[in-house]
């Protein structure tokens, strides 16, 4: 018997460069639209959040996740890290300080890393 | 009885992860708990029914995961992934079944517990 949603949250650690891990979490995201769902950008993970990144592949995804209730968060300790600020950013998502993280990775009934 | 799903997204012969997934689903399986095994991406290659272990002297990947089918692990395989890699129907074991996202999502839904073995190890 299939359960109630569940809140997951996808943390992508992956650069959008050297491997497809980014790309593969954002179509997951999408295939896990039944549940509350929210990306979190973190470590080099973040460059694939910014405005300026090749979105060839997620572009699509990642136009099309806010619509169906897809939050997007990226780590302002890991964008700090980067030299990224905020007008960096994909304009959906939301900077995320620790107290802020530690309540996703909190409220998440699972969580997938990629 | 509770349930597990796991995720696992690494190639045999070169990640650890493969054989982390298949031992603690071997025993969650051995404590009584139901286990949902999801092959992504390179974890694809874990069906591949042509490996052969024996250059390193170990079991093949998936004769294990046929083992851990035969104590009622479900083990689904990504249609996209594996045709991404050139993995066709004769070259799965039977039982094996070829899914999609719908799997790993329903899969989640009826879990008390997920683990993710993707991305950077």
């Amino acid at each position: 018997m299939t359960t109630p949603e569940k809140t997951l949250l996808i943390v992508i650690r992956s650069p959008p460069h050297t491997t497809l891990d980014s790309y593969e979490g954002t179509r997951v995201a999408a295939g896990l639209i039944e549940h509350t769902v929210r990306m979190l950008y973190t470590g080099d993970g973040v460059y694939a959040a910014t405005k300026d990144s090749d979105h060839t592949l997620t572009g699509q995804f990642l136009s099309d996740l806010p619509d169906l209730g897809v939050e997007f968060y990226a780590d302002a300790g890991s964008m700090r890290a980067r030299g990224l600020v905020e007008s960096d950013m994909l304009p959906m998502v939301k900077i995320a300080q620790d107290t802020k993280l530690r309540e996703l990775i909190m409220e998440a009934d699972a969580s997938l890393s990629f | 009885m509770a349930r597990l799903t796991i995720l696992l997204c690494h190639s045999p012969f070169h990640h650890e992860s493969v054989d982390e997934a298949i031992e603690i689903g071997r025993e969650a399986l051995n404590r009584g708990h139901g286990v949902d095994l999801y092959l992504m991406m390179d974890g694809a290659y874990a069906v591949y029914n042509k490996q052969n272990g024996e250059p390193f002297n170990v079991e093949a990947v998936y004769q294990r995961l046929s083992d851990l089918m035969g104590k009622g692990a479900r083990v689904v395989l990504c249609r996209v992934c594996a045709e991404l890699r050139g993995i066709s129907e004769e070259n799965i074991p039977k039982g094996i079944e070829v899914g999609g996202l719908f799997d790993l999502s329903e899969s989640i839904s009826d879990s008390d517990a997920v683990l993710s073995f993707a991305g950077r190890g």
